[in-house]
């Protein structure tokens, strides 16, 4: 104890420095967190106490609300359909500015630039580039080459239209993390290669990508958290005049706008937050695939 | 990680705010004795900046101060409900047309029939019956309008010689309209209860019963008017997909289209080009010869909580009476906020051309608000869901009602 005392005193600056961001990080999370555990098991509609009804919302959730199942759906559809995507044209672009090429920089930044944009302005731009008929951008080009309108925000197309923006919104930051992998590759293994006469596809497949691993591991995992969490530009983009979010018949309805929906707008406190439970239920055991798939040590 | 960057940002932001707030919370406290009564609008700014002006009067006829925060619609809800919890609330809110029950039935808001029901009284005889009747919660009130919102029609007067005054009407313009590849736009709540509820109204029917015991969308008027309804899209091409209304009515591809009032301003601002080509009139009648349309709008009440009811009270009598409302509508003139006034007399005095009023008005006597029963905005989506399932997906009328019925009748709170 007093030994313990004594180690505080000597670093009691540094506690002093730690402990407004550990108080904010304690009450707007970690609290927070844990609350919402409780509630997990409770019916809450914030006005009155919360109820114990035990694994009910879970067992709910499960079994009896095909909304979730819906939403579920959509949401590993908009996970296939962004993150590999996203990656590969990431790559190919980071790969592309590395060269020794004229006006770098202005690329970088030219790429750079959607990722550092509000979604939410992207969503609302976007949302009038998928315009119906002959309203939008997209259709208009269309229709100039003679191609007939598309119907970008209908019932078939809102959730891969939603995937195709979410793809360019992300290209930049992406771009950047692999920009840096690269550069950290040492040119002499590029060198070596090209000694034992490799093509540039033998280096890319067998300098570049296992080099770029945990790179790549990082982009991964972090790419398919936050697209499993993809919220803003489903609201923005399905949300009606009623204030319902995911679309006709829930054609885009995403897990995250699915909570959002039960939890603020419903106020269902207890059964959002046992989505949010199998939301990171969900998330924890894919990470932890994802992180046994590319375990292999790497070492040069 | 993310997250904890998030709430340091936070912390960051939080910290001078907290800072600033109890300097001022020191530095300005009143003068002692004074009253001050705080409301909250969701809305604009401008308009919130405009009722504290008008409070400048009332506080010289009074002595009491009032102030007026906006908050924006998207996080109100929240932001009442958290208030409430908190004991945090504001003396006036304004919200929703449906939340006065909402916060009222679980004892949030004074009832004011029980309170106050003589000067009660004097303010429903004034307001629009519609929006009287959407109030009412079994024998309570808890909130009085502060603006409506209303279904109106407009058409292009150049492309359309006369606007459809009955279904029958209507749906023959739609076919001549099919015919040269045009079509009518259903705006406001389309594919949705909101675009629905003045068909069902019309044809006699209504979301429940008499007495708000059980749903009533399984009779035959609910069923006639859902036909109707769902045949404007399938028949007559009334497109599925959001169109920017403005734009096409302008290129003459929807010459017609159904909305709210609001979109008179819009048209104003996006297409001027347009002026004295277009006009606005109340909805084609249906079976019962009723013109019946949606009104919705903001209310305001005074939470529990606050510790000057009679005052809050007195401003809200204020803010309805005619001479006040009518400078609120001049102000809004000038904002980009639409505002219509909730009291009859009002619109004897508000500066508005004819062409236009008389038509709102004619729309509004004959109007109704959403069902006040409660469990009701639970219910709404199983609503839309029947509407896009016989749309979409050729689902018969009947058996898509009886499942919404089931849904409303179990969602029903008492």
């Amino acid at each position: 104890m007093n030994c313990a005392l004594k180690e505080f005193n000597k670093h009691k600056a540094s506690y002093m420095f730690i402990a407004p961001s550990f108080l904010i990080f304690t009450v707007f999370l970690i609290i927070p967190v844990f609350a919402s555990l409780y509630w997990s098991f409770t019916e809450y509609n914030i006005l009155q106490p919360p109820k114990f009804v035990g694994f009910q919302n879970y067992a709910n959730i499960l079994f009896h609300d095909p909304r979730f199942w819906k939403a579920m759906t959509n949401t590993v559809i908009f996970v296939v359909g962004t993150v590999p995507t996203s990656i590969a044209i990431s790559l190919l672009l980071a790969m592309a500015i590395d060269q020794n090429i004229k006006f770098k920089n202005w690329f970088k930044t030219f790429f750079f630039i959607p990722s550092i944009t509000s979604i939410i302005a992207v969503s609302v731009i976007w949302k009038w580039l998928y315009a119906s008929g002959k309203y939008g951008l997209f259709n208009h080009f269309l229709s100039s080459i003679g191609v007939p309108p598309v119907n970008w925000l209908g019932i078939d197309l809102t959730l891969p239209s939603i995937i195709i923006m979410s793809v360019w919104g992300g290209l930049g930051y992406n771009m950047i993390l692999f920009l840096a992998g690269l550069q950290g590759i040492p040119q002499v293994f590029y060198e070596a290669a090209e000694v034992d006469g490799a093509s540039d596809w033998d280096k890319f497949r067998n300098v570049t990508l296992p080099l770029l691993r945990p790179t790549m591991v990082f982009v991964t995992i972090m790419s398919i958290i936050s697209a499993f969490q993809v919220f803003e530009q489903v609201y923005i983009m399905t949300y009606n005049s009623e204030g319902a979010v995911g679309g006709t018949l829930d054609c885009a309805l995403t897990i995250v706008a699915y909570l959002y929906e039960t939890g603020f707008q419903r106020f269902a406190m207890g059964y959002a937050s046992a989505l949010a439970y199998l939301i990171f239920i969900v998330l924890f055991i894919v990470t932890i695939i994802n992180m046994k798939i590319v375990e292999k040590k790497i070492e040069y | 990680m993310r997250g904890h960057k998030t709430v340091k940002m936070i912390g960051y932001v939080l910290f001078p705010l907290i800072a600033i707030h109890m300097i001022c919370l020191s530095g300005c406290a009143k003068k002692s004795g004074e009253k001050e009564i705080l409301m909250w609008l969701v809305g604009s700014e401008k308009q919130a900046q405009k009722i504290t002006e008008l409070g400048l009067d009332f506080y010289k006829e009074t002595g009491v101060k009032v102030s007026c925060e906006a908050i924006s619609w998207g996080e109100a809800h929240s932001k009442y409900l958290t208030s409430v919890v908190g004991e945090v609330t504001p003396d006036i809110g304004t919200m929703g047309l449906t939340w006065g029950t909402e916060f009222g039935s679980l004892g949030a808001m004074v009832d004011l029939r029980k309170e106050f029901p003589a000067e009660l009284e004097e303010i429903s005889k004034n307001i629009f019956p519609g929006l009287a009747e959407s109030i009412r919660y079994k024998d309570s009130v808890f909130a009085v309008p502060f603006d409506m919102s209303e279904y109106i029609m407009f058409y292009r007067t150049d492309l359309i010689k006369s606007p459809p005054k009955t279904w029958k009407e209507l749906t023959s313009l739609l076919s001549e309209l099919n015919s040269g590849g045009k079509s009518m736009i259903i705006d406001w709540g389309g594919l949705g209860w909101i675009g629905y509820c003045p068909y069902l109204w019309q044809s006699g029917g209504d979301f429940y019963n008499k007495d708000g015991t059980a749903a009533a969308l399984d009779t035959p008027e609910a069923a006639a008017a859902m036909k109707f309804f769902t045949d404007m899209y399938k028949k007559y091409q009334v497109p599925l997909e959001n169109k920017p209304v403005e734009q096409s009515f302008k290129v003459g591809d929807h010459p017609i289209f159904i909305s709210g009032n609001w979109k008179m301003k819009s048209l104003t601002d996006i297409a001027p080009e347009l002026g004295g080509k277009w006009a606005i009139a109340p909805l084609p009648a249906g079976p019962t010869g009723k013109r019946t349309g949606f009104i919705g709008g903001r209310v305001m009440g005074i939470f529990s909580m606050s510790k000057h009811k009679k005052e809050s009270w007195e401003f809200i009598k204020y803010l309805s009476t005619a001479d006040i409302q009518v400078k609120l509508y001049e102000a809004t003139l000038e904002s980009h906020d639409t505002y219509l006034p909730t009291n009859m007399k009002t619109w004897d005095m508000m500066p508005m051309e004819s062409s236009f009023k008389e038509p709102l008005r004619e729309q509004a006597m004959d109007s109704k608000g959403p069902p006040s029963v409660l469990g009701w905005d639970d219910s709404t989506r199983f609503i839309d869901t029947a509407i896009q399932m016989i749309v979409l997906k050729g689902k018969d009328v009947k058996s898509a009602l009886a499942e919404a019925n089931r849904e409303l009748n179990g969602r029903k709170k008492h």
